[in-house]
């Protein structure tokens, strides 16, 4: 079910009124969130709903064990019948339909009771530190298997290929099921940050189970932290207008972001990353900032929708996107472009390595390694790993050079000061541009093809058409810079205000691409 | 009750931006449609009516006469001695929208009849949204009263997708055409209604705002009510205009439609035939760019194309395209201009002209 459906908006209207009428009775509207998500979730292909719930009941029971906690009997009822629908699902839908199909889901129910028993009996520091590993171990197990078995797969034997050992292929017809890195990345942070005391682990199991595949942000984020979403979940959530306003102003702008500007994008990009070697320079030229515009609109819609949303429901969800192409530095491009993942990494993968603690080189090694992974987050493919390793030496060399002190630290007259940002915004934004087209480029041939491409500028008649669409986008971040707010509409007069809803309604209505566009980050 | 003056203004407000809005930024063709239902179950022109079809690029009268073609005088049942008669049945290409009526299809091809000599009458029996099912009922219930000597069927892409929408032809298990409604009037009693009011009428004359919505939600109702169908594909083409926009790839027909299409021309031949008349099957390529065009003849039997005469102008519309010339227009409805009329018309022209069945009828001196 994508947001920008027909099916979505019938959804929407019906879970609305439930959760509204539900709006006294905490544990009901949580179950209603929960049910509704797995329904979402559900629509693409029932069949992974099971690794929700798998990864689900793991974090609970860890998130327990780690400040030695049992279930208690309510909640240990409550994961029976939580599993009971799991295998009903397993036996019902899944890959093979005869009843052997349970086998696996009743393996991990006794091993991992088994390993329950005896790892809970540990002594302080090594049960914690066993269950923490149990819990990132089936997270990424799962994810391992399912989204990079193929590539790892292809990749060794390619690589025995090349010093002349000839391995027959073994890759699986798996399907990579929506939105998996996000809320395998969601629910790890839940158990790192129980076992790093900086969260008390729930005790309510629904809703965490809610929490978990709370719908608005399910499928591409962002990225939540149990301690700052979880806790909403404890609380009646309470109802006013002005959230109900601008929770579905931020949707509806989303998805202008999404069908009007990223959809109609999307046909110029995808002619000229098709066939670069006919295109001329000021094509390949457009080719390049029409992605770099289509993957923001596309991603940061999303998120604004996911948000917007939520937040008619009473939820507040973090911000992901904050005018990222006005960055400065990488640092600073990091702190603004999906700030749920890049925290995320921060958090979770570049302190635990060190981070900056030991060492310049060491730190180099850690940003490296960091942004490789985060290439790899995004999927399994070398052009995701090129784009990592080339953001990873940008904030090396960034890093030599100490922009960002230099930056902190002048003392410059203001106007010069403001010359230097808007240098250091362009030279960074060119070296974003160029980032993308690593990032969307499918061989190394189109991006060499791209590089030898690029030699002049001349004109492209599709740059109307970018034009067209992109000023609407920049006259609303004009509006964000001045009045220093992400949300600047409610500070604007009220006739203005009036005819931004209408443009935008009616952009939707009528400038809407034809050819509905699923989102680029359903694929991460 | 402040309120309610407030809230007209309001709306009003609204509207007026909307249209503003769709002339800048997303200007549509006002193409109204007056139809209404004939008393035969289909649909016809709404007879002496009198429109305009405005697009970015033409802008022209649409005159209907008292029998509901487009035309600027009445035509006898009875033909005149010794004189041939042409009816044309189809869509709105046929009845020449985006183009006025001396460059339609029809007023050229009898053009290029009288200027060869014979003495020909064309009468255009064509009606906007039509599907075969539509013209065969038209040609049993209307057509046959004009004593034609030639039935002229229009074949397009979008009649398979039309004959299973409309539901009045089906075929039986064993693949035979069978009737399975008599009436098929979409939204009819609606527009009749509407069609009453000056306003309304001023409306869909004039109003951007009021086209581009009614197209859409057209549109999404064609969608939803294809998809609740049996029997046919799920990427249709959403209306015989739009299909031909440049971006749209080949869409797949389902065999059923397609055989059921091919029923209803072999049912629509033998009608003619048993009055007389020759039946041929002229189609109009489908567009998919300013130099780039498709048939669909390579779809149907062999011996089909030559049983029904189906003839396809395509290598014609080939060899006149060209970056700089328009054979359909781009911003309206993608209709044929006067030049691709001009083409078509001496196409067929001359395919009857070669036939040597016109030599019976009277030339003209």
């Amino acid at each position: 079910m994508l947001f920008n459906s027909f099916t979505f908006l019938l959804f929407f209207i019906f879970f609305f009124t439930l959760y509204f009428l539900l709006r006294r009775q905490l544990l009901a509207q949580n179950l209603l969130i929960l049910i509704s998500s797995y329904l979402f979730y559900g629509w693409w292909d029932e069949r992974f709903l099971i690794l929700i719930m798998l990864s689900t009941v793991t974090d609970f029971i860890t998130g327990l064990a780690i400040t030695k906690q049992k279930p208690t009997l309510p909640q240990a009822l409550a994961l029976t019948a939580f599993l009971l629908i799991l295998g009903s699902i397993l036996h019902w839908r899944t890959w093979d339909t005869t009843a052997w199909t349970i086998l696996p889901l009743l393996l991990f129910v006794g091993l991992g009771w088994l390993l329950h028993s005896y790892l809970f009996n540990l002594p302080d520091p090594s049960r914690k530190k066993a269950f923490l590993l149990f819990s990132i171990c089936t997270n990424l197990t799962i994810l391992g298997f399912f989204k990079y078995f193929n590539f790892f797969a292809d990749s060794f034997q390619q690589t025995m290929a090349l010093i002349g050992w000839q391995v027959d292929p073994f890759t699986l017809n798996i399907i990579l099921p929506v939105g998996i890195s996000f809320y395998t990345f969601q629910t790890m942070s839940y158990t790192i940050d129980v076992y790093r005391n900086q969260i008390t682990p729930t005790r309510q199991f629904i809703a965490f189970a809610a929490f978990l595949a709370f719908f608005p942000q399910l499928v591409a984020g962002p990225i939540e932290r149990a301690k700052h979403l979880l806790p909403q979940f404890y609380q009646l959530r309470t109802f006013n207008s002005t959230d109900l306003k601008t929770g579905a102003w931020l949707a509806i702008w989303g998805l202008y972001k999404k069908i009007v500007i990223a959809d109609n994008l999307a046909p110029i990009v995808n002619k000229i990353f098709a066939d670069p070697s006919t295109a001329s320079s000021g094509d390949l030229m457009i080719g390049i900032l029409a992605f770099t515009f289509q993957i923001y609109c596309d991603f940061s819609g999303y998120s604004d929708t996911a948000r917007g949303t939520a937040r008619m429901l009473g939820f507040d969800i973090m911000i992901n996107f904050n005018l990222p192409y006005l960055s400065k530095t990488p640092t600073e491009f990091w702190r603004r472009w999906h700030i749920s993942l890049s925290s995320w990494l921060k958090d979770y993968l570049y302190i635990s390595l060190g981070g900056n603690r030991l060492g310049t080189l060491k730190t180099y090694r850690n940003l490296m390694l960091t942004m490789l992974l985060g290439g790899l987050w995004h999927g399994a493919a070398w052009n995701f790993v090129l784009w990592g390793a080339y953001q990873g030496t940008i904030l090396i060399i960034y890093r030599f050079l100490r922009v960002d002190d230099w930056l902190a630290q002048r003392q410059s007259p203001k106007l010069i000061c403001w010359l230097q940002d808007l240098g250091l915004i362009l030279i960074f934004f060119l070296i974003t541009c160029f980032g993308w087209l690593l990032f969307r480029s499918p061989s190394l041939e189109i991006i060499q093809t791209f590089i030898l491409g690029l030699n002049g500028f001349t004109y492209s008649h599709h740059l109307p058409v970018l034009a067209f669409y992109l000023w609407p986008l920049l006259a609303f971040q004009a509006l964000q810079i001045h009045y220093n707010h992400p949300e600047p509409l409610p500070q604007l007069p009220r006739f203005l205000r009036l005819n931004l809803h209408l443009f935008i309604l009616f952009s939707l209505l009528f400038l809407s691409s034809k050819g509905g566009q699923q989102f680029i980050y359903f694929n991460f | 009750m402040k309120k309610w003056p407030t809230l007209f203004l309001i709306s009003f407000y609204c509207l007026l931006f909307g249209e503003v809005f769709i002339r800048i930024f997303a200007p549509v063709a006002l193409m109204p449609r007056y139809v209404t239902g004939a008393e035969y179950g289909v649909r016809m022109n709404i007879p002496n009516s009198q429109y305009w079809q405005t697009t970015p690029e033409t802008q022209v009268q649409l005159r209907i006469n008292t029998q509901g073609i487009r035309a600027d005088h009445n035509y006898d049942y009875t033909k005149p001695p010794g004189h041939c008669r042409i009816l044309l049945f189809g869509d709105s290409f046929f009845m020449g929208y985006e183009v006025d009526l001396t460059d339609s299809f029809s007023q050229l091809l009898e053009q290029n009849l009288l200027k060869a000599g014979y003495a020909c009458q064309v009468i255009n029996l064509a009606v906007s949204g039509f599907g075969t099912a539509e013209m065969l009922i038209t040609l049993a219930n209307e057509g046959l009263k004009y004593q034609p000597d030639i039935v002229v069927f229009q074949w397009h892409i979008t009649d398979p997708y039309d004959n299973v929408r409309s539901k009045l032809f089906g075929l039986d298990a064993q693949g035979q055409l069978i009737p399975l409604n008599l009436t098929y009037l979409p939204g009819i009693p609606i527009s009749d209604w509407l069609t009453q009011f000056t306003l309304y009428r001023w409306l869909i004359e004039n109003s951007q705002l009021y086209s581009a919505i009614r197209e859409n939600t057209a549109r999404k109702i064609k969608s939803i009510l294809v998809s609740f169908r049996k029997n046919t594909s799920h990427s249709l083409p959403t209306n015989d205009e739009t299909d031909q926009s440049e971006e749209t790839g080949n869409n797949a027909i389902s065999p059923y439609a397609m055989q059921l299409s091919f029923r209803l021309l072999q049912a629509a031949q033998q009608l003619a035939q048993q009055h007389h008349a020759h039946f041929y099957v002229l189609e109009i390529p489908r567009r998919h760019s300013r130099t780039e065009f498709s048939s669909q003849v390579p779809d149907f039997p062999a011996e089909l194309v030559q049983k029904l005469s189906l003839l396809t102008p395509l290598s014609v519309l080939q060899a006149a395209a060209h970056p700089e010339v328009k054979l359909y227009y781009e911003k309206g409805h993608f209709h044929l201009t006067p030049l691709g009329n001009r083409l078509v018309a001496d196409y067929f022209f001359q395919q009857l002209h070669n036939s040597g069945i016109l030599k019976s009828f009277k030339i003209l001196q």
